[in-house]
């Protein structure tokens, strides 16, 4: 499902401050896995899934996700393959503040411009699954972060997508919630996704859930 | 191919706006003043023009002045009826007119007389000047004002007639028969017309001079050989014809504009310093949010749409309430404030009654001067955004 | 998030309408001016227009020559603000004064 051929990142390539995030990372992630990516903080976790994302492009090497080689897709089908397979969970959550539960919700499925009943159909089942649905007119701005998560991850969600990325999940959530979001990762592991977590959290260490981990340091892979 | 137009993404933009609340509503605003004043001095530019160009076809082909030492004088009626007698000549009539000071007021009138015995002068007259009563007008020394002069004239106490001072210190009581109708203020506005007599008895003219002869002809091509004509009847004489007239207007109209200019630059600088302040860039939540686009799936095309709307809105709507308020401003205010550029420190203001000339023509100039300007400084700034890696956009 | 587009188009096309409206209205409403003007200036065979009229070569100027401006001194030949359409008549002989310009 996921592949990575000796991927590497340097930011500011040839530059003074150049600085290599990824060096020479391997690895391949089957369908349906849900895959660790270990690392402690600055090791180059959140590089490597906005890279698998799509969101950048490696300096060396290439990444074929779905059968598709990412790195070299052009922008507008890399666009479109963003929106049809992948959902990413991000750390910072990247909401837009000003606007409400629902409509962050469906801001991936505006470019496709489905009639308004199954946009609204899709974005309550969502809502009522992750217990937002009470919330759904509410400011992003006016959450909590347990509430903002579940926000992303409907919003990853919205589009069915085959792969989901998460990038340090738990970071911003208590031990209770926490356990919830693990909870919610086994249910959709069931449905067959694809898993990539990159944590530094240990709760997630021992997991049944997870299926195999991949360290990172330094951006190497160990 | 069959798009369907994507109502959810007017309506993010529609959101988008309205998120931004102050920030666009302000840029809407600014765009609307600078728009309304460009239409606003544009309107009242192409209505002068279109006024003087109108009007000068009424006008006498030809006007006889005489000149001495280089200046205007009297111009003596001897040989009128040679003028008279040149082939293709229809009318020569010498006239008499010039400016009567009025010392309370500060004011210059312009005062014009009039032929009672033309046939024609009874009918004008009827047309122009409500519920007329031409025979009272010539039984007793009668004028006719436009609005403005009636205006100084109540000012100062003089409701139905005016006592002219001659030249040699009399009076000359003169009752006001009548106030010409306000559409034609533009023309009327500072004039006095009264019978011929009473007029060179207030200018203390001679009876066998006039101030200047107009001659009106039929046919164009003449015009040319009784210039000649005139020039050997009257060789100090300064001939004026309407052609000159025109084509003084047109260069005028064609390269000295200097005022439009000053303040079409004033308001263009002061519409690339707006624009240049869109173009300098995003502000950092819009690039960050133009970047979560991108990461959960908008193609570039869908956010620069997006961004279209968002600038079509502000654009079209800011176009069309501007042209509204400037119609509003010059044609139902008369242009308070505005009309001070065009008239000067003038006394004797005139209701600015101006033609209404505006056309699509017009209304596309003041579009193309304004919209597409503003698009651009909206949608080059989120290209650039746009088009650079989600990755980097975002943190 | 479709009534919002909706409500919106409305008024936009709200704005059209008033736009035409206006330009409707303001057309009759000066239809019947011109005639009128014109039987004015046919009436009194002068120019220009009295929306400035301090002195003879500006009120009708198409009439006056460049010397008797200049005779009052020559800053007045641009005889701010009113030279933008009060012009003395084109001479087929200029001037210094207007091949200056
Ligand atoms: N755009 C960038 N420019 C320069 N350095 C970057 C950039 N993005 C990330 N880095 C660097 O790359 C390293 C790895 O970052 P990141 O992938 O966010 O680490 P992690 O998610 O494992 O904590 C960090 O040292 C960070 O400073
Ligand atoms: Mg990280």
């Amino acid at each position: 499902m996921i592949h990575l051929n000796t991927v590497s990142k340097i930011f500011n390539a040839g530059a003074k401050n150049a600085f290599c995030a990824l060096d020479a990372v391997s690895f391949e992630i089957k369908q349906g896995e849900v895959v660790l990516l270990k690392g402690a903080s600055g090791s180059g976790k959140s590089t490597l899934l906005s890279l698998i994302a799509g969101l950048g492009k490696p300096t060396h090497g290439e990444i074929v996700v779905g059968g598709k080689h990412i790195s070299k897709l052009p922008d507008h089908f890399a666009a479109l393959f963003r929106r049809s397979s992948i959902g990413f969970i991000f750390q910072k959550f990247n909401l837009i503040p000003t606007l409400s539960v629902f409509e962050n919700i469906i801001v991936p499925l505006i470019p496709s411009n489905i009639p308004e009943k199954e946009l609204c159909s899709r974005a309550n089942s969502l809502m009522h699954r992750f217990g937002i649905a009470e919330k759904r007119e509410t400011l992003i701005k006016h959450l909590s972060g347990g509430e903002q998560q579940r926000v992303v991850i409907c919003r990853a969600l919205i589009n069915n997508p085959r792969i989901l990325l998460c990038d340090e999940p738990t970071a911003n959530l208590d031990a209770t919630l926490s356990y919830e979001f693990v909870q919610m990762m086994q249910t959709l592991k069931t449905e067959g996704k694809t898993i990539v977590i990159a944590t530094h959290d240990s709760l997630f260490f021992d997991l049944p859930l997870i299926d195999r981990s991949i360290e990172l340091s330094k951006g190497k892979q160990i | 191919m069959h798009i369907k137009f994507n109502t959810y993404l007017l309506a993010y933009a529609l959101n988008a706006l309205y998120r931004r609340g102050f920030k666009s509503f302000f840029t809407f605003l600014m765009l609307s003043f600078i728009t309304f004043l460009m239409a606003s001095i544009l309107i009242i530019a192409h209505a002068i023009k279109y006024e003087l160009s109108l009007t000068i076809d009424a006008l006498p082909e030809l006007t006889i002045q005489n000149l001495q030492a280089g200046r205007h004088q009297n111009i003596s009626l001897e040989h009128l009826d040679t003028l008279l007698d040149i082939h293709g000549v229809q009318r020569a009539i010498p006239r008499v007119w010039g400016f009567y000071y009025f010392d309370n007021a500060g004011v210059n009138f312009s005062v014009m007389g009039i032929d009672t015995f033309d046939h024609q002068t009874k009918e004008h007259l009827e047309t122009m000047v409500t519920a007329f009563d031409f025979e009272a007008f010539v039984a007793t020394p009668s004028m006719v004002v436009g609005k403005g002069v009636q205006r100084i004239l109540n000012e100062n106490y003089y409701k139905d007639y005016f006592n002219f001072i001659t030249t040699e210190g009399n009076f000359q009581k003169v009752s006001l028969a009548g106030v010409f109708d306000a559409r034609t203020s533009l023309e009327s506005n500072d004039m006095i017309f009264m019978p011929q007599e009473i007029v060179r008895n207030i200018f203390g003219m001679h009876p066998q001079e006039a101030t200047d002869i107009v001659l009106r002809i039929a046919n164009k091509d003449e015009i040319a050989t009784i210039i000649t004509k005139v020039k050997a009847l009257y060789p100090s004489s300064r001939i004026i014809t309407k052609e000159a007239m025109r084509v003084s207007y047109q260069s005028i109209f064609d390269y000295k504009s200097g005022i439009f200019l000053a303040l079409f630059l004033v308001c263009l600088v002061t519409f690339l310093m707006i624009v240049y302040d869109r173009a300098s860039g995003l502000s950092s939540e819009e690039k960050k949010e133009v970047g979560i686009l991108k990461a959960v799936g908008w193609q570039i095309n869908d956010i620069l749409k997006e961004k279209f709307y968002e600038a079509s809105i502000i654009a079209f709507s800011a176009f069309l309430c501007a042209i509204i308020a400037a119609l509003f401003f010059v044609y139902t205010l008369q242009a308070p404030l505005l009309r001070d550029i065009f008239t000067g420190y003038s006394v004797l203001k005139p209701t600015f009654v101006l033609p209404f000339v505006v056309d699509i023509q017009m209304l596309s100039v003041i579009f193309f001067l304004s919209v597409p300007i503003y698009m651009a400084a909206v949608l080059i700034p989120s290209w650039k955004t746009a088009t650079l890696d989600a990755d980097e956009v975002m943190r | 998030m479709k009534t919002q587009s909706i409500t919106f188009i409305a008024l936009f096309l709200g704005l059209i309408l008033t736009l035409s409206l206006q330009m409707f209205t303001l057309n009759q409403q000066f239809a019947d001016h011109q005639s009128i003007k014109r039987t004015f200036v046919l009436f009194s065979g002068l120019p220009d227009l009295s929306i400035a009229n301090e002195a003879l070569f500006v009120r009708f100027r198409s009439y006056a020559d460049t010397f008797s401006l200049f005779s009052n001194g020559p800053e007045l030949l641009e005889y701010a603000p009113s030279t933008f359409t009060y012009h003395p008549a084109y001479t087929p002989n200029p001037s210094r004064i207007e091949r200056a310009h």
